[in-house]
C-alpha cells in the first residue's frame, strides 16, 4: 500500500511491527524482504513519488573542513532514493578491505568477506545482474590479453558489473504497493527517534511532513536506512534535548566519515602510440554473454592484495584514459558515410577537404600499424581508499531545516597516511609502468606534505558514519547493524562500513540489508 | 676535467654524434651523441639534476652511468642502445629510480638526462 503522509491528521500514532527509515536501496531491499513473511512494515520516504526541490533542501548543509561536494546534488530524496541517478556499477571489495590491517588503524569488520558471499549471490538479482562473478576470466578476458605490468604482481585487472541500473522504485515499487502488510508512507520525514524511560530501546518515532501535521509511528523494530550522512544526523539530533544524541555515548556517531578520493595520479608517456589500453579504460563499457545473456562490464586496474598487504598499502584502482590525436577530417568522413552520428553535410565535406592531409595520414597509421589514431598520453585516473579517520566527521550546524532539524556541517578531513599512501601506490605505478616497458609516467601526487592534486574530490560515495564493532567503544553498531545500548534500533547502508576499500559500495549496502533482514525476522519470529 | 668543455671537445662530439663509435672521445661527450633526442633529454635534465645528489660533473655522472653498464664504454651506438634498455628495466626492478619533476625515471637513465643537461649548459 501506498500512502502520502500528507493526508494523515496530526498527531496520528500509527503501529507497525518493522518501520524502515528511508526508500533507497537499502531500505527497499528489506521492504521487499518482508513482502511474503506475514509481518507488518512501515517504510518512511521522505520524499514522494519524484523530485522536490523543498524536499531536496532538507539535504543541504555546509562543509567545515576539506571541501566536499553539494550533498543536495550527490543525493536524491524520493522514493527509490538516490538509485534514481545511480549509473549501476556494481563491485566486491577485496578481501583484504574486510581484514584488520598491519599499519591502518581502526581497520577491519567483525566478520570476514566470506561470511558476506551469500548475501552478494542474492544481492546480483536484486541489482538485475548476471551470476556472481567479478575476476576478468568470468568476462572472456584471457590473462594473455592484459598488457604488462596489469596482470600481477602489483597491479592486476578487475571487473565491474553494470546494472541496468535499477530503479530500485520503478522497479519494486508496485509490488510494495500491492503488498497488504507493507506500507509505504511518501512524504514523511523521521524528525527524531525517542527512547523509552529505561533508554534501552526505542520507543517512538517522530514523523515531520512538510507544511502538515506530522504523526508518531510505534514499532519493534526500525532500521535506519537513509545514507551515511543522514543515518549519521538522525542519530544526532534524537534522544534528550541538548544531549549528545542517540548511539552515542561514546562520541561515534558521524566519526569516521569516509568517501573515495578520486584524482588524476599523472601521466604515462607510452613507448609505443598504438598500444591499445582500451580494455582498462575503465569508463568504456563492453560486453560479454553470461548464461545466455549479453551483459556490460568494465575493466581497470587495482593495486593487488598482495602488495597492499606486504607494503601496507590503502586500495587504489586506476582507469587508464587514452589521450588521442584530433582527426577532424575521418570524423568528418565516419559522419559522411554514416558510420558516426550525422552531422551537417555540407560543413562535413568542408572539414575532410581541409584535412585531407590528416585523413592520409591516419590511413597511413592504420597500413602500418593496424590503428588510425596515435595515443599521446594515457591519464591514470585514481581513485584511492581514504583510511579510517576519527577527526573526519559528520557534526551537526547551526541552521534549521524546513522541519526544524539541525543542518549538517561536513568535516571531511584526509590524513598524512591517505598521502602517503597515495604516493606509494602512484611511485610503484610508475614504476611499473618504466619496468615493463610500456613507457614513463609523470605523476601528480608529489611531495611528502599533506598536498593532492588540485583536481581530488571526495566522490559521492559516503560512508562510515556509524561504523560496525563488536566493541561499543570502536563502533556505533555490531556485527548485526543493531546500535549499541538500543535494543531494537538498526542501521542498513553504508554508514556501517568500517573500512571502506575502493569497491563501489550498491551491491554491498543490498547484500548486508539482505543479511539485516535475515536477522530481523529471525528476532520477530 | 675543467667546467666548460673546449671547442675541440664539442668538435669532438658533434663528430661523434654523426660518426659512432669514436674511440678518442670523453665518455660524456659519447653518452651525449647516443641521446635520440638530446634537447628533450637537456629540458627534463635540469629536473634530473635537481633530484640527484648535488654537484656531479659530467664526468662523475658519465662514470656513474658507465659503471652501471659494467664499465666499459659501448663499441657501437646500437649495444650502448641495447645496454641501456637493460639497465634501465633492471633499475626499475629494483626500484633504482628518480622522480623528477613528477617523471618516474630510472637511476641510470635520470643521470643520462643530466649529464644532456649539463652539456646544454656549457654549449648553449
Amino acid at each position: 500500500m501506498l500512502v502520502d503522509a500528507r493526508a494523515i491528521p496530526a498527531r496520528t500514532v500509527i503501529e507497525s511491527e518493522v518501520c524502515i527509515v528511508g526508500g533507497g536501496a537499502a531500505g527497499i531491499t528489506l521492504a521487499r524482504e518482508f513482502l511474503a513473511s506475514g509481518f507488518r512494515v512501515a517504510l518512511l520516504e521522505s520524499g514522494g513519488a519524484e523530485i522536490d526541490a523543498q524536499t531536496q533542501d532538507l539535504y543541504s548543509g555546509s562543509d567545515i573542513g576539506r571541501s566536499y561536494q553539494d550533498l543536495t546534488a550527490i543525493r536524491l530524496r524520493y522514493f527509490g532514493g538516490t538509485t534514481n541517478h545511480w549509473e549501476g556499477w556494481c563491485a566486491v571489495p577485496d578481501p583484504i578491505d574486510f581484514e584488520s590491517r598491519e599499519g591502518v588503524a581502526y581497520s577491519g569488520w567483525p566478520f570476514a568477506m566470506s561470511h558476506l558471499l551469500p548475501f552478494y549471490r542474492r544481492a546480483q538479482p536484486v541489482c538485475q545482474l548476471g551470476p556472481y562473478g567479478y575476476a576478468p576470466s568470468d568476462w572472456g578476458i584471457a590473462p594473455a590479453a592484459i598488457p604488462q605490468p596489469f596482470n600481477g604482481p602489483h597491479f592486476v585487472c578487475q571487473v565491474l558489473q553494470k546494472s541496468p541500473p535499477t530503479r530500485f522504485a520503478e522497479v519494486y515499487g508496485p509490488a510494495l504497493r500491492k503488498a497488504p502488510r507493507l506500507t509505504v508512507y511518501l512524504n514523511a520525514n523521521a524528525l527524531q527517534f525517542e527512547t523509552s524511560k529505561h533508554g534501552g530501546d526505542v520507543e517512538q518515532l517522530k514523523v515531520g511532513v512538510l507544511g502538515h501535521g506530522g504523526f508518531t509511528l510505534k514499532a519493534r523494530y526500525y532500521v535506519l536506512a537513509t545514507g551515511a550522512v543522514e543515518n549519521a544526523r538522525l542519530l544526532l539530533s534524537s534522544g534528550p534535548e541538548g544531549g549528545h544524541g542517540l548511539g552515542n555515548d561514546n562520541d561515534l556517531v558521524g566519526r569516521f566519515f569516509a568517501v573515495h578520493m578520486e584524482y588524476i595520479g599523472g601521466l604515462i608517456a607510452p613507448t609505443d602510440p598504438y598500444t591499445d589500453f582500451q580494455l582498462l579504460n575503465g569508463d568504456a563499457t563492453d560486453t560479454h554473454v553470461r548464461e545466455g545473456v549479453r551483459r556490460e562490464f568494465i575493466s581497470y586496474v587495482a593495486l593487488s592484495e598482495a602488495t597492499r598487504r606486504r607494503r601496507r598499502l590503502p586500495g587504489m584502482r586506476i582507469r587508464l584514459h587514452q589521450i588521442v590525436g584530433e582527426t577532424p577530417g575521418m570524423d568528418a568522413l565516419k559522419r559522411l558515410v554514416g558510420r558516426k552520428d550525422q552531422g551537417e553535410v555540407m560543413h562535413d565535406i568542408g572539414v575532410l577537404l581541409r584535412d585531407l592531409g590528416g585523413v592520409a595520414a591516419f590511413a597511413g597509421r592504420r597500413v602500418l600499424h593496424g590503428k588510425g589514431v596515435a595515443v599521446q598520453a594515457i591519464a591514470a585516473r585514481c581513485t584511492s581508499e581514504q583510511t579510517p579517520n576519527p577527526d573526519s566527521r559528520i557534526t551537526l550546524g547551526t541552521e534549521r531545516d524546513a522541519l526544524g532539524l539541525r543542518r549538517v556541517a561536513v568535516d571531511w578531513r584526509l590524513t598524512a597516511r591517505d598521502k602517503q599512501g597515495a604516493l606509494a601506490a602512484n611511485r610503484l605505478l610508475g614504476t611499473e609502468i618504466g619496468r615493463s616497458g610500456l613507457g614513463r609516467m609523470r605523476t601528480f601526487v608529489t611531495g611528502d606534505d599533506t598536498n593532492w592534486p588540485a583536481d581530488l574530490q571526495g566522490d559521492e560515495h559516503t560512508m562510515g558514519t556509524t561504523r560496525m564493532h563488536r566493541d561499543p567503544r570502536s563502533g556505533v553498531v555490531d556485527e548485526n547493524c543493531r546500535v549499541h545500548g538500543l535494543s531494537n534500533l538498526y542501521v542498513a547502508g553504508s554508514s556501517v562500513f568500517p573500512t571502506t576499500g575502493t569497491a563501489n559500495p550498491t551491491l554491498t549496502i543490498v547484500a548486508l540489508a539482505l543479511r539485516l533482514a535475515d536477522h530481523l525476522k529471525e528476532r520477530l519470529a | 676535467m675543467s667546467a666548460r668543455p673546449t671547442r675541440r671537445e664539442i668538435g669532438a662530439f658533434l663528430a661523434g654524434a654523426a660518426l659512432w663509435p669514436q674511440a678518442a672521445m670523453a665518455p660524456e661527450l659519447l653518452l651525449y651523441a647516443a641521446l635520440d633526442e638530446p634537447r628533450r633529454a637537456c629540458a627534463l635534465g635540469a629536473a634530473c639534476l635537481k633530484a640527484l645528489p648535488p654537484g656531479q660533473t659530467p664526468s662523475q655522472l658519465a662514470q656513474a652511468i658507465l659503471q652501471s653498464l659494467d664499465g666499459a664504454a659501448p663499441a657501437t651506438r646500437q649495444s650502448f642502445k641495447r645496454r641501456l634498455a637493460g639497465r634501465v628495466t633492471e633499475d626499475f626492478a629494483q626500484s633504482a629510480t628518480v622522480e623528477a619533476d613528477g617523471w618516474l625515471l630510472s637511476r641510470t637513465e635520470a643521470q643520462l638526462y643530466a649529464l644532456a643537461a649539463l652539456h646544454l649548459k656549457y654549449t648553449a
